[in-house]
């Protein structure tokens, strides 16, 4: 079994606020940060966009200059005072990055090849390694931080930054590294809100998760980064990550959810918990007819019927590559401040799935909480976090 | 555990369709498709050529073993980017967003595509690394074996990025390991450690430039047996194999 991983701090940035205290205080006050599209389109869709400008990153780093990395600098800013702390008691050596992206720097690539199109060649600054690249923003955050650890990249779609938590874990239990920061940063592109789309998954309307009219998903962009420590003063720990592959479609889900379900028992396995201490659920919950059905028949199959189960995509949007770690903090949070938020749009709920959806936010002291991300490729991800022993 | 046994290993590359092909330094210039035979020909079809690179190499490494079992790790630094190239054009040209064209591009494509043909419902995952991507996937792998033990795959692939993105030195080319948490007879027990500017592996011109053209060196190291020594990559913070042929091990 793995030893429980400490979270010591952790930073936000999405459509509900430019800061984590925003964020978190919108979350409490089950206000939304879904707008129509920011992005000029064909078709209506709501969207969850950074409400605030972002800065453009230090003269040092005009090199890297993507929307991605101006998330990741902003979500990083919160967080450098720990980041600090941990490279002078581990080293920096010994304090690993393991970040999650679905599109990388894809918004100044779509950007540069327009202008490729129309003037046969690419901007001048642009550059495939520095702006392009999913690990542009692994390079920009060495940087910042000076961390030496080892320091990859997981791009599974909208798991990836879910699976992130599972990487570091391993890494920390190997004795590779005794801190790791990790998270994860997606922008709102053309890309990903015309292939959803196309896909007849996108909603026009706000995203409604769990309830019988809901009608698809909202796209959304954001940053989340957290900070674990082998060791270390924290009201949440990480206990345990379960990943399996659903080796049925590659945008479907198995219908009976048994990819999810077989994540979420790998996940309590390895937390050494049992499924009827699980207090809450941060779905994956995307809003879609087939995630739900299939997320719900898998958690009421494991969890039974009265487990409160949240889906924050009706904050957020979708933040594909973003989400699993943006979900993973409102999980710890859901322990830290004893609060489970409010399904956001779930009013009237499905009858058919059969699960608890918190209707309304419940104040309810948590002590351990599941949080799934399922992507395409069949690629699914459940964390276990817990309050610190 | 950062040590392993390179249970088996297989290579792709136009021109070599196997790593006793590469070894030999004698290109085929018959080769320009990996036979891909994991993915139904209709899947095949429809596939990228880093898909179909995958499909060859993990089908080499995992030459033996029910696939169907065995966790995979893809290791790439750029992913399914003549995909991305034909989605951007398509959308900029003429506003068009094909779903399957969309829903090919991610990164883990290649991953999904054969979980789903080798019924692989285990662990798998993707992940880049610029130029660490060799050795971060290694690591990876590393860190499944200490977790669960038996055996993981390692696939290392990537294809040359489209027009405007293309560069001088990048051919496509995938290699894949499989690595044993136990001593497997005859098998190179791999050491993987931080190491300071160590020299550099000398990489095949075509090769130069692809991201994971290290990985392709360091299986014609093991299919030779060589001992000592191998970098991964360079610079202050780079990464190297400690490899000991069966029957050196101490």
């Amino acid at each position: 079994m793995p030893t429980p991983v400490p979270v010591t701090a952790f930073s936000l940035c999405n459509a509900l606020g430019a800061t984590t205290a925003q964020v978190l205080a919108n979350l409490r006050a089950g206000n939304t940060g879904l707008r129509p599209s920011p992005i000029d389109l064909p078709f209506e869709t709501q969207c969850g966009a950074i409400p605030d400008a972002l800065e453009a990153p230090p003269a040092r780093l005009s090199s890297h200059d993507t929307r991605q990395v101006r998330i990741g600098l902003r979500v990083l800013e919160e967080l450098r005072p720990a980041i600090e702390l941990a490279a002078r008691k581990w080293g920096k050596d010994r304090v690993a990055i393991v970040l999650g992206t679905s599109t990388g720097g894809i918004e100044e690539t779509e950007r540069s090849y327009n202008t490729f199109r129309k003037k046969g060649s690419l901007p001048p600054s642009f550059d495939w390694d520095r702006k392009h690249s999913m690990a542009a923003l692994l390079d920009v955050l060495r940087a910042e931080t000076g961390l030496r650890g080892p320091g990859f990249v997981v791009s599974t779609a909208c798991s990836s930054s879910g699976k992130v938590f599972a990487s570091a874990h391993r890494l920390i239990d190997a004795g590779l590294c005794d801190a790791a920061l990790v998270g994860g940063v997606d922008t709102l592109c053309h890309t990903t809100l015309r292939g959803f789309h196309s896909l007849e998954v996108l909603s026009a309307e706000r995203c409604k998760p769990f309830s019988a009219e809901r009608r698809g998903i909202n796209i959304g962009e954001g940053g989340a980064l957290l900070l674990l420590e082998r060791e270390g003063s924290a009201a949440v720990a990480l206990l345990g990550e379960g990943e399996t592959s659903d080796a049925h479609h590659m945008t479907a889900p198995a219908p009976d959810g048994s990819g999810a379900r077989a994540a979420m028992v790998e996940a309590l396995h390895r937390a050494g918990v049992r499924p009827e201490e699980v207090d809450h659920v941060n779905a994956h919950g995307t809003g879609t007819q087939l995630n739900d059905a299939a997320e719900a028949q898998a958690i009421r199959s494991l969890l039974g019927d009265a487990v409160p189960v949240s889906s924050t995509k009706g904050y957020t949007g979708h933040m594909l590559g973003a989400a699993g770690a943006t979900e993973a903090a409102f999980a710890l949070v859901a322990i830290e401040q004893g609060f489970i938020p409010a399904s956001l749009g779930a009013d009237p709920v499905d009858p058919s799935l059969g699960i608890l959806v918190a209707r309304a936010r419940l104040e309810r002291r948590c002590k351990i909480v599941v949080t799934n991300s399922l992507a395409f490729g069949g690629s699914n991800l459940s964390l276990v976090f817990g309050a610190a022993r | 555990m950062t040590r392993a046994w390179a249970a088996g290993f297989g290579i792709w590359a136009p021109g070599y369709a196997d790593a006793a092909a590469w070894v030999a330094a004698r290109p085929d210039p018959a080769v320009i498709e990996p036979r891909a035979a994991l993915l139904p020909s209709r899947l095949a079809r429809r596939s990228s050529l880093l898909t179909r690179i995958a499909a060859e190499v993990l089908q080499q490494a995992g030459s033996g073993v029910a696939l169907p079992e065995v966790p995979t790790v893809y290791a790439t630094a750029y992913g399914e980017t003549q995909t991305l190239g034909a989605l951007l054009d398509s959308v900029f040209t003429d506003g068009t967003c094909s779903p399957a064209r969309f829903h090919h591009s991610v990164h883990n494509t290649a991953g999904g595509l054969l979980s789903i043909a080798t019924v692989n419902r285990t662990f798998s995952t993707t992940l880049c690394a610029g130029t660490d991507t060799v050795a971060m996937g290694l690591l990876e792998g590393l860190g499944l074996l200490q977790q669960r033990g038996g055996e993981v795959i390692v696939i290392f692939a990537d294809e040359t990025p489209p027009v405007p993105f293309s560069r001088e030195g990048f051919a496509p080319a995938g290699a894949a390991l499989r690595l044993s948490a136990q001593p497997v007879a005859g098998a190179t027990q791999l050491r993987l450690r931080r190491a300071e500017n160590e020299p550099k592996v000398v990489l095949r011109p075509a090769f130069a430039t692809n991201p994971i053209a290290v990985s392709l060196a360091l299986v014609e190291a093991l299919s030779l047996g060589r001992s000592g020594v191998f970098a991964l990559s360079a610079g202050e913070c780079g990464w190297t194999l400690d490899l000991e042929p069966a029957g050196r091990a101490g």
